[in-house]
């Protein structure tokens, strides 16, 4: 249960803040460098220290309860606290158990995030049932502090201005939607960009639910994935061909499986290679998970803006290795296309056999050097040369990192 | 000097460098896998061995996956890596095995195709790893497997679990690389021999080797299983690889092994010898190299070689 202790006014009480349009920037080149996210993180669950800047397709390993997962919570953490305020951020990650176990209580959970010359630090004071008080918050531009919010404090500092909290939007919101911090342009599309997908639980992917419109964009659950595909369908020119490209890449990794969906009234029927008829159509309840799952990623990234962080937890369940193969090929020839971030967790040895000649974009949860900001790069913990005797998938077969601590 | 001792068994892997630290006491040697990669492996050993089937010629230009993963292991050793120096020496240790008892000759073969292909795959490492490979890294084979070292020393036998007064293993050939039983007892047991095997409705995971589809008398761990019979139902045998294998392996005898004559042990002399190049001479037992199998000797090194012996 989130405690509503960071706010003053009670839910019912709280007027809905009037979002400015989501505008969709698709210039590539300096604006999108400007996108390019930095994370740190102290005292959040597992994650003691964490400091990471992934760039192009990356790839983050470790044991079980290493905290891959938590770092992904992390980014979904900061986009839903910016998009939608603390408590819709809470509920998305959880607020129990939140603040790192064994941390006095007097130390906060914080999260730093730079967005090229911005960065954004919020600090949480957390009991082990969720937020104590009011969270602190920081917004730099340039190195120059903007705003201030103290922890425990009701009013936040705007230059000379002494505002009270709002009681839904963090502060750097509340600037943003004022519409004259024109600098904070590239922060605001860089953290409104991050999209994490967990291994989503199929069922709601299974139920044929009616199409619904507007609906460009898979959500974190996947369930809008039906509306999402038939609406770029429908409109192929304006949806810059996302459709195709999702069929396509499907078609390459599943291709006993899937040559086309089509929309029956609304409802989605998946024809498989050489369908003879309208009766060779299947509906998703008795499609392969494999194909749904896969279906699920390439959505997931046929949507993803212009220079947006895109992170899959597992992106290994329920896949083959030859359709684990083909994703990644085709995410990564996207991702180099649109300039997305992508980053994967994984334990499959065939996901990590795939980023061999890039290890320096494998990083590990490594905890053997107490003290050490985490992820460290595989570049960093192997020399090249070692690496390159063996294939990665092997060498994580081997323990050779990202392993539990066996006892001998 | 520190050496690798890359094995592909459970003995080996638990006796071997106590057995060799007792010959060269000022050097440290240390086993592939780890502790841990090997505590995680509850059922199997974490390295095959690429020899338990009978190899082709096929196999000559195509290795098999395990002794390519065993070339991988050994460049690592050597190159060394951030955290870890580079081994002095890295001896590969394989048993020969009854399949492949008839062709030492290939099994070396192969391995060197494995190492000729490793190599082929590497891009930026490949010269760095070919000097690594050819300067620190041997092949040697145990022959036919690590038991048989056991028939050199009576001490090691009892250690195994061979009861007392059990009366002494007849071997055919003095060598035990050569091994062979004419034990008539042996021979003609069968599985009502091993009361564990016929109460435990004969599970397959269960049966000693010498109830096995192999020439027994050629076995030394079928023997060694025999003549470690468990008198109740409890097991089939009181030997074991990780305990008495150990004990026996680490506590060898090499005065006895050495220094008796009739006892050839052409291969482990050439894996002896090899290492005392690199580390002089060991405090007991004479190596002498022109005993020493031609297949895995240093002294049989041609113009071009591979690795340190190949």
């Amino acid at each position: 249960m989130i405690m509503a202790a960071g706010k003053k006014k009670s839910l019912s009480q709280r007027r809905p803040a009037k979002a400015p349009p989501v505008k969709e920037t698709e210039r590539p080149g300096e604006e999108l460098s400007d996108r390019h996210l930095a994370l740190r993180v102290w005292n959040f669950r597992i994650l003691e220290h964490l400091e990471w800047s992934p760039s192009g397709v990356c790839l983050l390993s470790g044991p079980n309860g290493a905290g891959k997962s938590t770092t992904l919570d992390a980014f979904l953490f900061l986009r839903v606290l910016f998009d939608r305020g603390h408590e819709a951020a809470f509920h998305a990650v959880g607020a129990r158990f939140f603040r790192r176990v064994n941390v006095p209580e007097s130390e906060p959970v914080v999260f730093e995030l730079d967005a090229g010359n911005i960065r954004w630090r919020l600090r949480f004071p957390m009991s082990s049932a969720g937020i104590k008080d009011t969270y602190g918050e920081e917004l730099y531009h340039n190195g120059q502090l903007v705003l201030r919010a103290a922890m425990f404090e009701q009013v936040w500092n705007l230059g000379a201005e002494r505002l009270p909290l709002d009681d839904i939007r963090c502060c750097a919101k509340v600037l943003w939607d004022r519409g004259d911090a024109k600098w904070m342009k590239p922060f605001a599309d860089a953290v409104g960009a991050i999209r994490v997908y967990d291994s989503c639980g199929l069922n709601q992917v299974q139920r044929s639910d009616p199409i619904e419109p507007r609906q460009y964009y898979l959500h974190g659950s996947g369930a809008n994935l039906w509306s999402v595909l038939a609406n770029w369908k429908s409109a192929p020119t304006l949806s810059k061909g996302r459709f195709e490209w999702v069929m396509s890449a499907a078609r390459k990794a599943f291709p006993d499986l899937i040559a086309t969906i089509e929309f029956d009234g609304g409802f989605p029927i998946i024809f498989p290679p050489g369908a003879a008829g309208p009766e060779s159509g299947l509906p998703p309840e008795r499609a392969a998970d494999g194909l749904l799952t896969g279906l699920l990623h390439l959505t997931a990234i046929a949507g993803a803006r212009p220079g947006s962080i895109v992170a899959f937890d597992e992106i290994e369940n329920q896949l083959h290795p030859h359709a684990i193969r083909s994703l990644l090929s085709s995410m990564r020839a996207r991702a180099e296309e649109e300039h997305l971030t992508i980053v994967v967790t994984t334990h499959s040895p065939v996901v990590m056999n795939n980023f061999r000649d890039e290890p320096e974009k494998v990083f590990v949860l490594d905890r053997s050097e107490p003290g050490r900001a985490i992820p460290i790069s595989m570049t960093d913990l192997h020399s090249e040369e070692w690496l390159a005797q063996a294939k990665l998938g092997t060498l994580y077969e081997r323990l050779a990192f990202g392993s539990p601590p066996i006892p001998v | 000097m520190k050496i690798a001792l890359l094995v592909t068994g459970r003995t080996e892997w638990h006796g071997l460098a106590t057995a060799l630290r007792c010959l060269f006491p000022e050097h440290h040697f240390y086993t592939v896998p780890t502790e841990q990669e090997a505590a995680s492996y509850p059922d199997q050993f974490p390295c095959s061995g690429f020899t338990s089937t009978q190899l082709t010629e096929a196999h000559e230009g195509a290795p098999p996956e395990s002794a390519q993963e065993l070339v991988e292991r050994a460049a690592q050793e050597a190159l060394g890596d951030r955290r870890a120096r580079a081994a002095d020496l890295v001896m590969v240790l394989d048993d020969l095995e009854l399949a492949n008892a008839h062709q030492p000759a290939r099994v070396v073969r192969v391995f060197r195709r494995a190492v000729e292909c490793h190599l082929a795959g590497q891009q930026g490492a490949r010269e760095r790893t070919q000097q690594a490979l050819r300067q620190r890294v041997s092949f040697h084979l145990i022959v036919p497997m690590i038991e048989a070292w056991f028939f050199g020393d009576p001490g090691a036998l009892a250690k195994a679990g061979v009861p007392p007064g059990k009366p002494s293993p007849a071997l055919v050939m003095a060598d035990p690389e050569v091994f062979e039983t004419d034990d008539a007892a042996y021979a003609a047991a069968t599985e009502a021999s091993c009361p564990c095997w016929m109460s435990k409705g004969r599970d397959k995971k269960r049966r000693p080797k010498w109830l096995g589809d192999l020439p027994r008398k050629n076995h030394p761990k079928a023997y060694l299983q025999w003549l470690c019979i468990d008198g109740d139902d409890r097991s089939c045998t009181t030997y074991d690889e990780v305990d008495a294998g150990k004990r026996a392996l680490a506590e060898l005898n090499w005065a006895v092994i050495l220094n008796e004559p009739r006892l050839r042990f052409h291969y482990l002399r050439a894996l002896l010898a090899d290492l005392s190049q690199a580390l002089g001479p060991p405090i007991t037992g004479q190596i002498d190299e022109h005993l020493s199998q031609p297949v895995a000797t240093r002294l049989a090194r041609n113009a071009s070689p591979i690795l340190r012996n190949i």
